[in-house]
């Protein structure tokens, strides 16, 4: 059986909702990436949307305030507003939680 | 109380719980000033409350861009340049700001321009034509797109200056000419 990582899908599914090259929303980009390179190496997949740019994408997701990251998967869906500063936070929202 | 009615109540308290701590997440990074923006629905439908806005950094990426930015109003006057713009026209900001561009276009372009003008008003465009410094002629790019602002509308125009490009356009003709002969 292959386990090469570049055969395996993706486990996360990230979406990013910024708005423009604002404050937050800039440090939100370098916050995660960085958070996500630190833990989840070649295991996730961030697609990065600007709410001025993409309008169509952020009226599907039923955006409230950005930057949101939203988790598509795994499933169920997670959401964080804010700078993503607060590691911990981030960490919390990804990971799957398992309630045994 | 049965337990399939107890097992139902658990699993409603722990979804409200999630939905209450997210709104608490919500309004807590409202609070501590880590959002940008609000995205209200409203009878216009979607609409975005900037509460940080960019414009510092668009502004700088503007002002400083090696290429020149020039905003008009409906009657053609320059409302904004960059210096770039300036120095390209040899001009002080100051005397740019408020003329007219179609005064540094070249005489013979004029007709050009305007036409380029009138279709720029109405969807993106772009075009070659020539600016007249002095007595010097000069290559450029204009490209056009409408600005909607919040209650007005005004004409970006970037310039690009093509005199390298003319000037290799024009040693390759000179070269393949001479291989012709």
């Amino acid at each position: 059986m292959k386990t090469s990582t570049e055969n395996r899908q993706p486990e996360y599914y990230l979406k990013l909702f910024i708005s423009g090259a604002s404050l937050n929303s800039t440090r939100a980009i370098n916050n995660l990436q960085r958070i996500l390179e630190a833990n989840f190496a070649g295991r996730y997949n961030l697609q990065i949307i600007d709410l001025y740019q993409d309008k169509s994408m952020a009226e599907a997701e039923q955006i409230v305030a950005v930057p949101l990251l939203i988790r598509k998967n795994p499933r169920p869906e997670q959401r964080l507003i804010g700078d993503m500063s607060n590691e911990q936070r981030v960490l919390n929202k990804l990971r799957i939680i398992l309630d045994l | 109380m049965n337990d399939l009615s107890r097992v139902s109540l658990q699993r409603e308290i722990d979804e409200l719980k999630a939905q209450l701590s997210d709104a608490r997440d919500t309004l807590e990074a409202i609070r501590n000033g880590e959002v940008d923006a609000l995205v209200v629905n409203d009878a216009n439908g979607f609409s975005v409350f900037t509460l940080k806005s960019a414009d510092r950094a668009y502004r700088l990426f503007i002002e400083q861009m090696t290429e020149s930015a020039v905003t008009l109003n409906s009657e053609g006057l320059i409302i904004y340049c960059n210096s770039q713009f300036a120095r390209l026209v040899q001009r002080p900001l100051s005397k740019v700001m408020a003329s007219l561009l179609s005064e540094y276009i070249y005489e013979e372009d004029r007709p050009l321009f305007k036409e380029l003008l009138s279709r720029g008003w109405k969807s993106s465009t772009k075009a070659e034509l020539k600016l007249a410094i002095g007595n010097t002629k000069l290559d450029v790019q204009l490209s056009l797109s409408v600005l909607e602002m919040d209650d007005d509308t005004a004409l970006s125009i970037i310039v690009t200056d093509l005199t390298n490009q003319k000037d290799i356009e024009r040693q390759l003709m000179t070269k393949n000419d001479e291989l012709r002969r």
